[in-house]
């Protein structure tokens, strides 16, 4: 079953309606795991292919369970080097031996969430953080939640938990509209603009033949740029619509996305993009890893380094785990890098400057529309590691040229500055009373309209298409 | 330990990590009131915070705090339960 489809629609709405018969967790947890298990069988029927899968959830149950039990801390070491080991196996990141790959193909599909919810609860454990001891039952439907499974959110067991109580989030009208607005503008942003993109990225990646300077500059320029926008699309819209479905569950998912586009820095943009999983990383790596380079190196004057280290450590892993192949490793090298910069550019700022004139250039309108140009581009960069291969990374250099790159990077830059910065001025138009002075801009019947308008399209859309249900890009992680 | 005393000792911690006298260590305290008070400057804060008062945090502790009233109740917690 594909998320988001009209299937999975179907499907969620009848788990929502059987759950939503009795408040009580007696009813409402055994039905959950039902919904939960059938959804991974619309995965896959065969057993071998879901051995594997349910291999690691075993595993994380009884290494949860000892770590309940047990505060050792190297076996809380081994269990967590054996899970990640483990995770890597089965995903067949290729520094793995191939002896060590199982040869048959087996279900994969979200078990990077489900490696990310098991090592949180093991950490918890051993660190006596979760609010009760782990039941069978909470750890299947935690680890399999069915609007989550797919890719995320990454939810937190302590979160999770507070649906399964006798009070579980209320499910009134005013609820129930605001997650039907959510599931419709996921499927417009999966189910129509992300295609569009996609196949506009697509045909520039075809790009080939004699181009001119101002073609080639535009080409790359476009290639560069197309790429972040159509993974927003697609990804934001899918947690749109797996967060409005998860509300008539009455479960309440943690956002991922907060505009990241307007991010003042790679920095900030982390706390845009992704977010959940940026927090787990900040959380179980990046923190433990400054608080023991802390304890190791106990002096004021290296702890600034200690904090750029560790930015660049954690989201190197972020990148490393998009993928199994050099390319990611790569990522991983531009991401650390990205944040592990910006900490760096930071300090040296509040050190030149002070924190109060360094403060005040970041309020300058001109040096955050630039930050914000700059960050979307090194995003951009990035991103080629993510969606091309080495061989393809050699054509462009080959077809666009050191000059036709070098000129389209300064175009990204220029019209992502530009362009970054129209939402902050209708926000300040917003703000100075311009909506004001127009209140049918929020009002219900512009919303109604908006929300129809949507709904028609996506519908028509959908149905001229014919089209498979939409791709998802980070179903493959 | 009182509360008293642990809200002096984390304006003591505040003024030394932010390098800022004006810093008082209340309960709605936020991060956000705080000039400087990013992600790593809370791990700075936390570091201290386990020095002075012996204690130790799980991650989930250091990432979930909302105000300073929630750290100096956890420290309050700590101490008492060592």
């Amino acid at each position: 079953m594909n998320v988001p489809s009209y299937e999975f629609l179907a499907f969620a709405a009848i788990a929502a309606l059987v759950i939503n018969v009795s408040r009580s967790p007696g009813w409402r947890r055994p039905v959950w795991l039902v919904a939960n298990l059938a959804f991974v069988l619309s995965l896959s029927h065969d057993p071998a292919q879901l051995a594997p899968f349910a291999g690691l959830l075993a595993f994380g149950f009884g290494s949860v369970k000892l770590m309940e039990r047990s505060k050792r801390k190297a076996l809380f070491f081994l269990l967590v080097a054996a899970i990640v080991v483990a995770f890597c196996i089965l995903k067949r990141y290729t520094f793995i031996p191939h002896s060590f790959e199982l040869p048959y193909v087996y279900l994969t599909v979200g078990m990077s969430y489900v490696f990310f919810r098991i090592v949180h609860l093991v950490i918890d454990a051993y660190q006596d953080a979760l609010p009760d001891r782990v039941d069978l039952l909470s750890y299947l439907n935690f680890t399999l939640n069915f609007t989550t499974l797919v890719a995320g959110p990454i939810q937190l067991y302590q979160e999770y938990r507070r649906t399964e109580s006798t009070t579980p989030p209320p499910l009134d009208l005013r609820t129930a509209g605001e997650a039907l607005e959510r599931i419709l503008v996921g499927f417009f942003k999966v189910s129509v603009v992300s295609p569009l993109l996609g196949a506009a990225h697509e045909r520039l990646t075809a790009t080939g033949g004699s181009l001119s300077l101002e073609e080639r500059v535009v080409t790359a320029a476009l290639l560069l740029s197309v790429y972040p926008v159509y993974l927003y699309f697609n990804f934001s819209g899918y947690t749109d619509f797996v967060i409005g479905v998860a509300r008539f569950l009455r479960l309440v998912l943690p956002e991922n996305f907060n505009q990241p586009f307007s991010a003042l820095g790679f920095l900030d943009f982390w706390g845009r993009w992704h977010m959940t999983l940026a927090n787990w990383v900040k959380t179980y790596v990046y923190s433990p890893l400054v608080i023991a380079m802390m304890r190791r190196f106990p002096s004021p004057r290296v702890e600034p380094l200690l904090g750029v280290i560790a930015y660049f450590v954690a989201f190197f892993l972020v990148g490393v785990w998009h993928g199994q192949t050099s390319m990611f490793v790569f990522l991983g090298v531009l991401l650390g890098l990205g944040v592990s910069v910006n900490k760096l550019f930071q300090i040296a700022m509040i050190r030149r400057l002070g924190r109060a004139r360094y403060r005040a250039l970041c309020g300058q309108p001109l040096y955050r529309a630039t930050s914000r140009g700059l960050t979307f581009l090194w995003f951009a960069f990035s991103s080629v590691w993510f969606w091309s291969s080495w061989a393809q990374l050699g054509h462009f250099i080959a077809l666009f040229g050191g000059a036709g790159i070098t000129l389209a990077f300064v175009l990204v830059l220029v019209a992502a500055t530009a362009l970054l910065s129209v939402p902050s001025i209708l926000e300040r138009w917003v703000l100075a009373g311009g909506a004001v002075q127009r209140p049918w801009i929020g009002s219900l019947y512009a919303k109604t309209a908006w929300y129809t308008v949507l709904a028609v399209l996506t519908i028509s859309i959908t149905a001229v298409l014919n089209a498979p249900a939409p791709h998802i890009v980070y179903r493959a992680f | 330990m009182p509360l008293d005393s642990i809200y002096a000792k984390l304006t003591d911690i505040l003024r030394e990590v932010f390098d800022d006298d004006t810093i008082v260590a209340g309960p709605t305290l936020t991060a956000g009131q705080v000039d400087g008070w990013d992600s790593f400057a809370h791990l700075r804060v936390m570091f201290t915070v386990e020095q002075t008062f012996g204690v130790s945090f799980s991650a989930q502790q250091m990432a979930g705090l909302k105000n300073v009233g929630e750290l100096a109740e956890l420290i309050e917690s700590k101490l008492a339960t060592r």
